[in-house]
């Protein structure tokens, strides 16, 4: 949880250089942040995972975190459901997992909107970022590879 | 170990939906953890694009000029003070709509239970209550129970001799909160919809200034037979006051002579890592001593108004204040509005490009933006964007 919120402060805050200087479009690594931990957590660690994530992610847009949890939760919950869907599709897996994250993010922001009239930011950013994944593959399949051997 | 993840789950979802409800304690415990962006906050501000400071040098002059138009406008070209105290501005800094109640922040030991309360030479209320520190005054405006009785006339011509009745607060009726017309003359009455001021009854001993605007009045036929206008004895006769002060942000208030109000100021820095939005996150909090309400402006940008506050760090709301925002012309001329086109005067509509100004008594006029896109519903502001390599000030009474 602790390593997911620091992870996600940090390239929030990157997110937050880049926009400065290259404008609202540039891609947010959110996605692939939402899709490793989708894929690679356990279920029961997805609660925790969610706060960390999702608080980390307010605490970078200065909105409430409770919106940012909750859509956090809601994307996690649905890659990890995908997983063995996922699973199958090889090195396009992770790509596939964040363009769904960032799906259901986006899904649970409107919703929550909606409902609690605070923002839960959410846009074009996200979908971008999805398109980062296939860069990550490789070194994410490294890693977890050695997690699994160190286990 | 089951029944304990569950029961984290319902403790993570109960305490994500009071954040979103908006309830103080979680959004301020969700804030504690800011100090986590420090690390890298300062490299990104470092490497960060730089604010072009030229447009905020060209606005700030006009925008303090039209808050000190401003100023001079809320305190009103008649005396608001009885003799031998003086007027003095003052925020509002609180509101309970239900009660019909305002408090102002006042200096300490100046303010006497009873001293009266205007806005722009219109008679707000009277102070009903004050702190055991003296520095908050409880407002009762117009029409509650706890505001005296009014000397009040509705001038023929000259000053002093119009018709003259008291008025006695009426409580909230249909059309809001009003003053009952008392020790009414039956032979004449000012006709419907006139404006009713305040009269001269020094030599009763009330120290009231006169002419003040009170309201209007209501009740009464326009059309009596006959021509003239007619009452019926057992109506009760209504005056409308002018001013909602519960929308109000400054308002002026009597004190003792020399009397002014303490400010606090300070100097904090904002998060410029942060995603620029309807909120900013400030590297201070309540060990330097800010407040939920404070005002944070740069070098005569209005930056926003502080929201939450956890000891090292705070919530700033950024949009622009309701009130008071002064939408300023090419030419000068100031115009005290909102952004929404109900709020707008008769025949009056910004243009794009104009200066949006507000102000605060800590820290005189300050630039908004400048109108933007103009719609159905009012105008947008464009934002002048703070620079987060420069500090900020915090000021609040």
């Amino acid at each position: 949880m602790i390593l997911l919120l620091l992870v996600t402060i940090v390239l929030a805050q990157l997110h937050v250089l880049g926009t400065a200087w290259g404008g609202p479009l540039v891609p947010d690594p959110f996605a692939c942040v939402l899709a490793v931990a989708g894929l690679h957590r356990k279920p029961s660690g997805l609660l925790l995972a969610a706060v960390g994530m999702g608080w980390a992610r307010a605490l970078v847009f200065a909105e409430p975190a409770g919106g940012h949890v909750l859509a956090t939760l809601f994307a996690l919950w649905l890659v990890s459901e995908q997983r063995e869907t996922l699973d199958k599709h090889g090195a396009l897996s992770l790509t596939l997992a964040a363009g769904l994250g960032a799906c259901a993010y986006a899904l649970a922001a409107f919703v929550l909107r909606l409902i609690g009239g605070e923002p839960v930011s959410a846009g074009l950013p996200l979908f971008a970022g999805a398109l980062l994944a296939p860069f990550l593959a490789g070194p994410v399949r490294a890693v977890s590879r050695s997690a699994r051997r160190r286990a | 170990m089951k029944s304990q993840g569950r029961a984290l789950g319902v403790i993570v979802v109960a305490a994500c939906l009071a954040s979103l409800g908006g309830a103080g304690p979680v959004r301020s415990l969700e804030t504690w953890l800011t100090p986590l962006l420090l690390p890298l906050d300062r490299a990104v501000v470092r490497f960060g694009p730089a604010a072009d400071p030229e447009p905020l040098a060209l606005l700030r002059e006009p925008a303090k000029a039209a808050w000190e138009g401003w100023c001079r406008a809320v305190l009103g070209e008649t005396a608001s003070s009885a003799p031998g105290r003086e007027s003095l501005l003052v925020p509002v800094v609180a509101r309970r709509e239900a009660e019909h109640e305002i408090d102002l922040a006042v200096p300490p030991a100046a303010v006497h239970e009873g001293a009266i309360v205007t806005h722009r030479g219109a008679l707000l209320g009277v102070v009903s209550g004050l702190s055991e520190a003296g520095d908050v005054a409880t407002v009762a405006l117009l029409g509650h129970h706890a505001a005296r009785p009014v000397a009040a006339e509705w001038e023929l011509g000259e000053p002093g001799h119009g018709v003259q009745f008291l008025l006695a607060p009426g409580g909230r009726g249909d059309d809001g909160w009003s003053l009952k017309v008392e020790a009414r003359s039956s032979s004449a009455l000012p006709p419907p919809e006139q404006l009713v001021h305040t009269r001269d009854v020094r030599a009763l001993g009330d120290m009231l200034p006169a002419g003040l605007l009170v309201g209007r009045m209501r009740g009464g036929s326009t059309e009596a037979p006959g021509g003239g206008n007619w009452y019926d004895a057992a109506d009760t006769l209504r005056v409308l006051p002018l001013l909602d002060g519960t929308t109000l942000a400054v308002v002026t208030v009597e004190v003792e002579p020399g009397a002014s109000l303490p400010l606090r100021r300070g100097e904090a820095r904002l998060y410029g890592s942060c995603r620029p939005g309807e909120a900013a996150r400030l590297a201070a909090g309540s060990s330097r001593g800010l407040k939920c309400g404070d005002w944070v402006c740069q070098a005569g940008l209005f930056v926003g108004i502080v929201e939450t506050v956890t000891p090292w760090s705070s919530v700033l709301d950024v949009r622009p204040p309701a009130t008071p925002l002064l939408v300023v012309a090419p030419d000068g001329s100031a115009m005290a509005t909102g952004q929404a086109r109900g709020r707008w005067p008769a025949g009056w509509e910004p243009q794009r490009g104009d200066l949006v100004a507000t102000g605060h008594l800590g820290a005189g006029g300050l630039v908004v933006g400048m109108v933007g896109e103009l719609d159905d519903e009012g105008f947008e502001i464009e934002r002048l964007a703070p620079d987060p390599r420069l500090p900020v000030t915090v000021v609040g009474p």
